[in-house]
């Protein structure tokens, strides 16, 4: 072929179609643009999900109420929902934020750096804090639940500590080694009669599923808190077979700093409406053990 | 189906916008999973609290902290996709659906990204959900930036030539065409329309003056379907048509399709061949018309008379039909003094031939002229019309 021009060698159809084939190229790369910058993410705030949070729209800007639960009570909805609708508490704090943790991801450090006005903790985890600092740590107790029991419980009957009763039996704990009545009793009690291979174990994470299973036929048997529960309470369970009946109850700690002042005196108040609330009668028996002293 | 260069065009443009779409949709899919999944993977590993998760995997999750902060994860993931204009996914919703063994949410979601991530000494697996919404402005915007590329690309460049355009490009060059020129004439035909039988390349090379430039004009007749349809030796009568008038297609087509034939007028003294005059004077046309007469019938042989003997019959003959329709005195004098010499007749014939062939060339005379043969007698020649019996007309 004699034709040599840029337009004649178009007119090839091989370089003629390539042509197309480049608006397709530029076509794609242009999509690839699109792709890449089509969408952007919204930057997340970092937070502990665990808060459970609420603002008092009449103090906005004021401090913010920090209550820590230790003991991961299950009925900690009820605490939020009360005191969220509190008019005292807002005349004195901007929101409330109330978190739970599980006592053995609990960083002690917490109650060192005293981040919290308020603590709801088994005494032992608060002694055994305060032995490692030479003026213990910022907190006194100012009310407690009695203390309670520990006991197996078992839709079957009374569970009984032998190979013949507990043979074939599953028997559900909480996965938490801290645990005094749901782990470590109920595990010596099996160990000291040579048990600890005998029936199956399966471990929750909280007393809420723990009751489930017993309940749905997951488990056979489970470590339940004994206490004299009343007609009115939730907590109906048969009678059990009592490993420990003296275990010391759970705690609220106050900060000294309001141990004196009047925003102290309103926290114990609603301390107070809270265990009138209480589903469990044992939570309802809440005795004051600092009352207050503001003037 | 036979489909032409726009078409081809077209379809080609809808197959590649199709493959865009496609491309634009699942890339950006896949690109916005990814982005998604490393961003909410990277959010949760900072702010998922590990208490909730049981050191023995499954039943130890604490199901309802999972879910109690599943849900405020998800509001915190509303808005999470910030789109623009563009995007070819829009109003991306996504929640988080699962983790480990705990359902968090049950919205129907178009599609799940799953991934884990390491939480209290166990990969557990999380699974978000995503929804989006396809944008098909985008899709139409890129197929139409697409088709306005095709279109600028056709109207700059023309179609691509085949072998068959190269071939007659060459053709031209050879025959000392510019390239521009052999070009522009060329690429204006179909390549079917180039494909030429060997009778129409016979026409197109006999109507074809490289010193006019006329390729064009050549072509237009060669191809025309009229002209296709006629066989090698009507392409003749068409062209000799051509050369009388080269702008009346029709009326050479006419010629080229007509029959055979022969018309003598002895009142007008004129001859008509397949509808074409061809003028001759009168003495060589009453020779004509004696041949003729003598082929209508019968074989139409007449012997040449002898060199030294005129024939005074066949002499007789030609005198009466001079005679009666004014044929040339001297003529009819000759003939009738001396009768029918075979030098007058050789000459005649020679006159005859002259004058058809001065009209229709020499090949295409040949129909109308005379044959030869010898006479039984094995000494004297003997000629005749060459055309058929029942094609000739002789007007009295």
């Amino acid at each position: 072929m004699r034709i040599i021009s840029l337009r004649r060698t178009f007119s090839k159809a091989t370089y003629y179609y390539l042509l197309y084939g480049f608006a397709f190229l530029v076509m794609l790369a242009a999509c690839w643009q699109i792709v890449e910058s089509g969408h952007q993410l919204r930057q997340l705030e970092v937070r502990d999900y665990s808060i459970r949070r609420c603002d008092f729209p009449s103090n906005p800007g004021g401090p913010v109420l920090r209550v820590l639960d230790a003991v991961y009570m299950e009925d900690l909805d009820l605490l939020s929902s009360t005191w969220c609708q509190t008019p005292a508490l807002a005349e004195h704090y901007g929101s409330l934020e109330l978190r739970s943790v599980h006592r053995d991801h609990f960083d002690l450090r917490e109650l060192y750096d005293a981040r919290y006005q308020l603590i709801l903790a088994k005494p032992e985890l608060i002694s055994s804090g305060g032995r490692a600092r030479k003026d213990g740590i910022g907190y006194e107790m100012i009310a407690q639940y009695p203390d309670y029991g520990s006991q197996l419980v078992s839709l079957q009957g009374t569970p009984e500590l032998t190979a013949a009763w507990m043979k074939g039996k599953t028997l559900g704990l909480l996965d938490d080694p801290n645990s005094v009545s749901a782990y470590q009793i109920p595990k010596a009690a099996l160990h000291r009669k040579g048990l600890a291979d005998v029936p199956t174990i399966i471990y929750f994470r909280s007393y809420r599923q723990l009751y489930r299973a017993l309940f749905e036929g997951e488990v056979d048997i489970i470590p339940a808190l004994l206490s004299d529960e009343g007609v009115g309470s939730a907590l109906k369970l048969p009678d059990g077979l009592v490993l420990e009946e003296t275990i010391p109850g759970p705690a609220w700690y106050m900060h000294r700093d309001l141990l004196q002042a009047p925003a102290g005196c309103i926290l114990l108040t609603a301390l107070q409406q809270l265990a009138r609330h209480a589903r469990f009668d044992y939570f309802r028996d809440l005795k004051i053990v600092r009352p207050c002293n503001a003037d | 189906m036979q489909i032409n260069h726009r078409q081809r065009l077209i379809l080609l443009w809808l197959l590649l916008s199709a493959l865009l779409s496609a491309y634009l949709f699942t890339a950006s899919q896949s690109a916005l999973d990814a982005k998604v999944k490393d961003h909410v993977r990277r959010h949760l590993l900072l702010t998922m609290d590990e208490s909730l998760f049981g050191t023995t995997q499954n039943r130890g999750n604490d199901q309802e902290g999972l879910q109690r902060i599943g849900e405020q994860v998800n509001i915190a993931l509303q808005n999470l996709v910030v789109d623009r204009w563009f995007s070819a996914q829009r109003e991306c919703a996504v929640r988080l659906q699962r983790v480990d063994d705990v359902i968090v949410d049950e919205h129907p979601m178009h599609r799940a990204i799953r991934f884990s991530v390491p939480m209290n000494q166990a990969e557990r697996e999380i699974e978000i959900g995503l929804s989006c919404s396809r944008n098909w402005l985008t899709a139409a915007g890129v197929a139409s930036v697409l088709g306005l590329f095709f279109i600028v690309i056709h109207h700059l460049l023309p179609p691509p030539l085949t072998r068959t355009h190269r071939q007659w490009i060459n053709y031209l060059l050879e025959r000392g065409y510019e390239p521009e020129q052999a070009f522009d004439i060329i690429r204006k035909y179909d390549a079917a329309r180039l494909n030429l039988s060997a009778t129409q390349l016979v026409c197109l090379e006999r109507l074809h003056d490289t010193a006019r430039g006329n390729f064009s004009q050549a072509l237009d007749v060669a191809t025309d379907a009229r002209v296709a349809a006629l066989n090698e030796h009507q392409i003749n009568w068409l062209l000799l048509g051509l050369a009388t008038d080269p702008t009346d297609l029709a009326r050479a087509l006419a010629l080229a399709q007509a029959e055979d034939s022969v018309v003598i007028d002895l009142t007008k003294m004129t001859l008509n061949l397949r509808g074409l005059n061809v003028p001759m004077s009168g003495t060589p046309l009453f020779y004509y018309a004696w041949y003729a007469m003598s082929r209508i019938n019968g074989p139409g042989w007449i012997t040449n008379p002898a060199t030294n003997r005129p024939d005074r019959v066949a002499g007789g003959q030609l005198v009466e039909l001079m005679s009666r329709f004014g044929g040339h005195a001297k003529a009819i004098n000759d003939l009738e003094q001396t009768g029918l010499k075979a030098r007058t007749l050789d000459q005649n014939r020679s006159k005859i031939k002259d004058d058809i062939v001065a009209v229709l060339g020499e090949r295409l005379s040949t129909a109308y002229l005379f044959e030869a043969s010898k006479h039984p007698d094995g000494i004297h020649m003997q000629y005749r019309l060459s055309s058929a019996a029942h094609r000739i007309r002789i007007i009295t």
